[in-house]
């Protein structure tokens, strides 16, 4: 004998008012976590590094502008950057660059051997740095100061001497 | 012997106050830890790709 359609129980679930809390209290988190998130990005301009250019990593050191890398003036406060990692002797290649206050920055770089890093401190340059990848990222340097980058992708014995300065001028 | 049987009422209204404190302290120490990451990533200053 079966059950008339009018008397079939409607399914529900049941959810503990403590799990409910705590489902709300996880979502309302994640909402506002990724909302901050695109304020950082969309509105206070805070961008990853973008992948420029694949490049050869067998002869990234003796063709095109990382045969010749350092810094190169564009026009009044805007220079480029191009900086070679270097893993078989440990070091950036300039260790040193020197800008004006006030002037607009886009980093180059890449590795003909092995993945480094560069971090600038005191800023979100930040950069993984693959070889056969040209890592890119704009900044504008309007405090004058010693800002060094480390390497930190751990590349070797002599990662720890990874390092460099980029010297902003008053 | 079988061990003894509580009542339904007892088990309704039980209120895990030890486990609503952790989570409780769990959510505000996630949130805390964010918030202190974000707000350096905010004032490092933009960048652009």
């Amino acid at each position: 004998m079966t059950t008339p359609p009018s008397q079939t129980p409607e399914p529900s679930v049941h959810i503990d008012p403590y799990e409910r809390g705590w489902i709300i209290a996880a979502i309302v988190m994640l909402v506002v976590f990724a909302l901050a998130v695109a304020v950082a990005s969309y509105s206070l301009g805070i961008q990853l590094p973008s992948p420029e250019a694949r490049v050869d990593p067998n002869t990234i050191s003796s063709t095109g502008p990382f045969a010749n890398p350092g810094l190169r003036e564009l026009a009044p406060g805007r220079y480029e950057a191009y900086i070679l990692a270097i893993g078989q002797g440990w070091y950036f290649n300039p260790r040193e660059i020197t800008v004006p206050a006030g002037s607009e920055v886009t980093f180059y770089i890449t590795s003909p051997d092995v993945q480094h890093g560069f971090k600038l401190e005191g800023t979100n340059v930040n950069m993984m740095i693959v070889p056969g990848q040209v890592s890119s990222l704009t900044r504008r340097f309007d405090e004058p100061g010693e800002y060094n980058w480390v390497c930190h992708e751990y590349c070797g014995t002599g990662h720890a001497a990874m390092y460099g300065t980029l010297i902003v001028t008053p | 012997m079988a061990p003894e049987q509580k009542p339904d009422h007892e088990e309704e209204h039980f209120k895990p106050r030890g486990t609503v404190l952790i989570m409780v302290l769990f959510f505000f120490t996630i949130v805390a830890l964010w918030g202190y990451v974000y707000l350096i990533m905010v004032s490092q200053g933009a960048n652009t790709p």
